[in-house]
């Protein structure tokens, strides 16, 4: 039989609280520390990295709050919603609120416990590269990029592109988020969030955000449909949203694209459902997301 | 024996909507739970747990972790006697003495004795994950907890075996060594002529079901603050349901007077079973407060709680029930397999209660046949939860109840009515329902406040109803000795005030609001003079604890003796004030007065200086009220009950759901739930409310998704965010009928409520599932997904 | 490495020390606000909820240093003048505490919803309190005292 040795506990303890007091020194000081460095909003994903064991390496945190990333703006073509913006903050923001193109946001910040919607920023949300939280299928519907800052100065990333494992973004270790960037667009179109949760309050087990836009004669112009908690990453659905493009907003098609986007995920199994359970889900969600958005076109 | 007379005595305060005694200090923040105890000099204690399921221990090598500086004990189990093994009311001295003597459990005549086999810390080997290897006190948490890191521990993993049917087999890994089949224990027999019972019958159906790991969660979880004095004397502070037995076990353990241990528990942030027996934490933690010679706070974390603490135990029933063609019920059987886990807890007696109460009790079988198998695996120990065995018997014979009912082209609703219990039965293994008994009416109240037959009538798409029926306890001889008791201690103070020292313990249900009322009425004091003092086993006061849903009955009862006594002392002095004879006298809002006269009075506040200063003579207003059911023992030879059985006061209950099924996901959206209860007289309306809807939510949680989940040994869940409580948005109305027949033998005609309430909800919602999408569920958790495979 | 950390808690300035790993929770627990109660570390069940310039957060889950400058409100700073708030008072008639752990949690919500959200509907009122668990009143009387509290207004 083997021998085994266990060490049970791995340790959180960074040693240093630093206020950062502009983005350059955010970054001056990334570049000094790397590895063992970490930008911090309110805490929340570094907290609870922390308590699972995940982050003995991290020994100063940078708090980046007096930088003066608190924002929504919309100018020229864009919706600049700054890193440090808490979840609740840019889901009430009217634009969200109120505009069927962009609503999405609101539907999905709504979902959050007011305890964290309150306090989450919308950079922690993104950056924590954990596949069930929210916000990144919904940013990716809207075609929205995050603005990196780093040594080597400032580079644009599409949502979309950012992961590339369960925990895992494409940033460097020097850089850190400074603002979504959210493209104004005109046209007839709507977005929405769904999900299917265990309990109220439960992260979703699985959940969806769609964006349509019709052209005149009614049928689709352009989609994107994304998800969470299907993968190790949140993840547009490309399958889907071309069975899509060009269609009707009717039940079939709605059915059509619930398959396609089952078939190209690849989900896994944990308490909340198993990966055959959540195909079921994504085909219903895909059909349910599609017919709200048909609604709130006033398609009939 | 004694009994009170209350038809007499006029309700003023009980029947009402009042506000807890303790409602301010919650509202406020002031309560102090054993986590906010903070001593001078007090350290934190932490516990080593094992990784492996099942592994020798080889070495456990504590130098580095002694070296730290701040760590004040080290501890493993080589540092704690063997005496120290222990189990739930098993009385190492107490084992030849006969229960009739206070000895051993009564329930003992059916049941083997309970092993002790658990070891406060792990010696030899650990049998489960969680299982305690060492502990450590440091200056504070940072400490300790870089203490446990540095403790090296050198295993030999063993074979493990996590699942029932594994463990039966010949040639299994063994859980502990000296137990050759993996069977903690066996319990079986027959009540009545079973097989000419089945003879008789013209139908006879067998169903399985299972059920799971479902916790207690409670929001506070367990832990203690542990300290000695230099006479030997220990104090607890720990927020428990059963502070005299915890004491009575923790004495037996540490081998010390029990008089020398003080077991402090006033604020309980959650029970629900969980904290009614001695555990682990405390033995070690007043271990480790001895060795630093300080005071020591060991509080658990989320993950121990849900990896190490008692849940409740899953266990696969195969009923099988004979009736006549008419639907009478004439025989049933049940089998039950019992996931113990690692160590035996309150397992036999859980699984006993289940037999006893649902499978022999509900409706009327004429013979009932049991065999219950207890399988050691090496998986977290359950033990006692809400409903005690309960709720995993009547989700079995419930749904089967409807499946019968099916099957038979029979009325669910009528199929029950024509079985239900009725006052003056004797069940088959002779105990006598009360006359309180009042399932028929819950079944009709139940019924027809969801609407049943209309909407039967008017059937929505994936919309169903269902309801399911219940026979519980309040209070059971035998669990501890030959008594169902308590006792208080009144005294009227030298204000005229009131004070209750009371034995019965309040987790947060109100027991102690409703000694508060009892009293009043009872004595004829002002509710708001009257102070409850319990939760302290220094106090003049007794008390088997909060459990088998008997404070408010026996702790009432206690205080209704207390307070006639109280009467009596109050006229005497009285009538010396007044110049009247004490038969002439009545007191009602703490005014004696003259019942031929009611114009002449004197205070209870003058009649208590007159007592403790001025009547010349040692008088003082101090009562005592010890009360004991008029419940009988099992009698071991015959394994029958004299009657009336183990509880004075059984209750009854029918409760009513109705869902929405997803036919997509298999969601299912509990619409309505409606609890039809005989809780005998209400004392507080609000309080008693509160135990049915917490109750429900406990209940449709183990329907639809409380699981423990337990993969390969190893607990999945760590937090809440794993472990799926319904929220306040998820949950359903409920609404809460109180069908009131008054019990004889009840303060005020009171009964029990506070278990009751959970065990109908499983089956109602899986007979409403049945109902809305003709697809039976029979293993809980009904996940979405089990009723979609279900549907198709 | 501690930090001085400068907030207002419960009406008075104050510089509390924490560790930067340290969560809010435990720096207020061990500055004597012991209503904050620990229920969980991640943000599971609310009892830990404060105020933080007027919106309930889980202090379990920031970290202490995140209420440098911030406002905070705990169950111990609702009674004014030994006179109880409302919501408070609400929560004692309407039987919404048993056994009181979640209690803190749930009343520090409430406050907020009574307050921003005078019109809430039912239903909104039970998806503002999702974020809470109470294991004991399966919610009713919780959702009943808000109601009650609401309608009372703040006075």
């Amino acid at each position: 039989m083997p021998r085994v040795y266990v060490k049970p506990y791995s340790e959180f303890r960074p040693d240093e609280y630093i206020r950062a007091k502009s983005k350059e020194e955010v970054v001056s000081l990334l570049k000094q520390y790397g590895e063992a460095a970490r930008v911090v909003g309110a805490g929340i994903t570094i907290h609870e990295m922390g308590v699972l064991g995940f982050l003995p390496q991290v020994k100063k945190l940078i708090d980046v709050r007096a930088v003066g990333l608190d924002y929504v703006a919309v100018t020229g073509k864009w919706i600049k919603v700054g890193g440090s913006t808490t979840v609740g903050n840019m889901g009430d923001h009217e634009i969200f609120r109120n505009q069927p193109i962009y609503q999405t946001v609101s539907e999905a910040a709504d979902s959050f416990p007011l305890q964290v919607a309150n306090a989450a920023t919308i950079a922690g949300n993104i950056c924590s590269a954990v596949p069930i939280v929210s916000m990144p299928p919904v940013l990716m519907t809207l075609d929205a990029q995050v603005v990196l800052l780093g040594s080597s100065g400032e580079r644009i990333l599409p949502v979309d592109s950012l992961y590339e494992d369960y925990l895992i973004t494409k940033m460097k270790p020097d850089e850190f988020l400074t603002e979504v960037q959210i493209p104004l667009r005109d046209g007839k179109g709507a977005s929405v969030y769904v999900a299917e949760k265990t309990v109220a309050a439960d992260y979703p087990t699985v959940s969806l955000s769609a964006s349509v836009f019709l052209d005149d004669g009614g049928k689709v112009k352009d989609c994107r449909i994304a998800m969470g908690s299907v993968g190790r990453t949140a993840r547009r659905l490309p399958e889907a949203e071309k069975t899509l493009r060009g269609a009707k907003m009717e039940a079939q098609s709605y059915a059509r694209a619930g398959e396609a986007a089952a078939k190209e995920i690849d989900p896994s199994a944990d308490l909340r459902a198993s990966h055959e359970y959540r195909r079921i889900l994504t085909r219903y969600l895909t059909k349910k997301a599609l017919g709200r958005v048909a609604e709130k076109l006033g398609v009939k | 024996m004694s009994q009170v007379t209350i038809e007499k005595i006029a309700e003023t305060v009980v029947g009402k909507r009042l506000p807890k005694i303790d409602a301010r200090a919650k509202v406020t923040g002031e309560a102090e739970y054993g986590l906010d105890i903070h001593l001078p000099g007090q350290l934190v204690g932490k516990i080593l747990r094992s990784p492996f399921q099942h592994a020798k221990i080889l070495k456990v090598n504590t130098a580095k972790a002694r070296a730290l500086p701040g760590v004040r004990a080290v501890l493993t189990g080589e540092d704690i006697p063997v005496r120290y093994t222990f189990n739930f009311a098993e009385f190492e001295d107490g084992r030849k003495v006969p229960p009739e003597k206070g000895g051993e459990s009564a329930l003992r005549g059916l049941m083997p004795p309970p092993r002790a086999d658990k070891h406060p810390l792990a010696r030899g080997k650990v049998r489960f994950v969680g299982d305690e290897i060492a502990a450590v006190a440091a200056v504070d948490e940072d400490t300790a907890i870089r203490a446990l890191s540095l403790i090296e521990v050198e295993y030999e993993t063993l074979p493990a075996v996590t699942e029932i049917d594994e463990a039966v087999k010949p040639k299994a890994p063994l859980v502990h060594d000296e137990i050759e089949d993996n069977l903690a224990a066996h319990l079986h027999g027959t009540w009545g002529d079973f097989d000419r019972a089945l003879k008789e019958s013209d139908h006879v159906f067998e169903d399985t079901f299972s059920t799971q790991h479902q916790h207690q969660a409670c929001m506070e979880t367990h832990g203690c603050v542990c300290k000695w004095d230099s006479e030997g004397n220990l104090t607890v502070w720990s927020g428990v349901q059963t502070p005299h037995t915890i004491r009575l076990e923790l004495a037996k353990v540490l081998d010390m007077p029990e008089s020398k241990i003080r077991l402090i528990s006033k604020w309980v942030g959650g029970a629900f079973g969980s904290k009614n027996e001695l555990e682990p934490f405390m033995i070690i933690c007043s271990q480790l407060s001895k060795v630093a010679r300080a005071p020591v706070s060991l509080i658990l974390s989320r993950e121990e709680e849900f990896m190490a603490t008692g849940c409740r135990h899953p266990y696969r029933v195969t009923i099988k029930t004979g009736l006549k063609k008419s639907g009478e019920i004439m025989a049933r059987e049940v089998k039950i397999l019992v996931d113990k886990g690692a160590y035996m807890c309150q397992g036999a007696a859980v699984a006993f209660f289940a037999i006893c109460y649902p499978s022999a009790s509900l409706y009327r079988p004429k013979a009932v046949k049991f065999d219950a198998k207890l399988v050691y695996t090496n998986k977290q120990p359950p033990s006692a939860y809400r409903g005690f065995g309960n709720p995993q018997a009547s989700f079995a014979i419930e749904s089967q109840m409807d499946m019968i009912a099916e099957r038979l082209g029979l009325d669910p609703v009528k199929l029950r009515l024509l079985n239900a219990n009725r006052p003056g039965d004797t069940t088959a293994h002779g105990w006598r329902m009360p006359q309180s008994t009042a399932l028929t009416e819950c079944i009709e109240k139940a019924t027809e406040a969801i609407g049943w037959y209309e909407k039967k009538q008017h059937p929505v798409p994936n919309r169903g109803l269902g309801l399911a029926c219940l026979i519980h306890s309040t209070g059971e001889r035998g669990a501890y000795g030959n008594i169902e008791g308590s006792s208080c201690t009144l005294k009227v103070n030298d204000d005229g005030s009131v004070t209750i020292f009371a034995g019965s313990q309040d987790l947060g249900t109100g027991a102690w609001t409703i000694l508060a009322q009892i009293c009043a009425d009872a004595l004829g004091a002002k509710f708001e003079e009257i102070r409850v003092v319990a939760g302290d086993t220094d106090l003049p006061a007794f008390d088997l604890g909060a459990y088998a849903s008997r404070s408010t009955f026996t702790g009432g009862n206690a205080v209704c003796i207390a307070a006639e006594k109280m009467k009596e002392d109050i006229f005497s002095l009285a009538s010396e004030l007044l110049n009247l004879p004490a038969e002439d006298l009545g007191i009602s809002n703490s005014v004696v007065f003259s019942k031929s006269d009611p114009d002449i009075k004197v205070s209870l506040r003058e009649v208590a200086k007159y007592a403790y200063y001025g009547a010349g003579k040692p008088k003082n207003l101090i009562t005592v009220g010890i009360y004991d059911t008029p419940s009988t023992l099992i009698d071991t030879k015959t394994g029958m009950w004299k009657e009336p059985g183990p509880s004075i006061a059984y209750t009854f209950a029918c409760h009513a759901v109705e869902v929405e099924v997803n036919p997509e996901t298999g969601k299912v959206k509990i619409i309505n739930l409606v609890a039809a209860h005989d809780v005998g007289r209400v004392i507080n309306p609000t309080t008693a409310e509160g135990q049915i809807e917490g109750a429900a939510l406990h209940g449709l949680g183990l329907a639809l998704w409380e699981d423990v989940r337990i993969e390969k040994g190893v607990t999945l869940v760590k937090d809440f965010r794993d472990y799926f409580i319904l929220r306040t948005p998820d949950m359903p109305p409920v609404k809460v009928i109180f069908v009131e027949k008054k019990d004889p033998n009840g303060p005020f005609g009171a009964k029990g409520i506070a278990e009751a309430a959970l065990v109908p909800v499983a089956p109602a919602v899986a007979n409403a599932i049945a109902d809305a999408v003709k697809a039976r569920v029979t293993s809980l958790p009904m996940t979405p997904e089990k009723v979609l495979k279900a549907i198709k | 490495m501690n930090t001085d950390l400068e907030m207002t808690v419960n009406g008075f300035k104050t510089i509390l020390k924490a560790e930067p790993y340290e969560n809010l929770r435990d720096l207020l627990r061990k500055s004597g606000y012991t209503s904050v109660k620990k229920g969980c570390d991640v943000g599971g069940c609310g009892a830990c909820t404060v105020l933080a310039n007027d919106k309930p957060v889980y202090s379990c889950c920031v970290l202490a240093a995140w209420a440098d400058g911030k406002t905070i409100v705990t169950l111990e700073g609702l009674a004014k003048d030994g006179k109880l708030d409302p919501i408070q008072r609400t929560f004692m008639e309407k039987g919404a505490a048993q056994c009181g752990f979640c209690t803190p949690g749930f009343i520090m919500v409430s406050k907020y919803v009574v307050e921003h959200k005078p019109n809430a509907t039912e239903a909104e009122v039970r998806k503002a309190l999702g974020g809470n668990l109470c294991r004991c009143t399966g919610y009713v009387k919780i959702v009943e005292a808000v109601m009650a509290a609401k309608e009372q207004g703040l006075k």
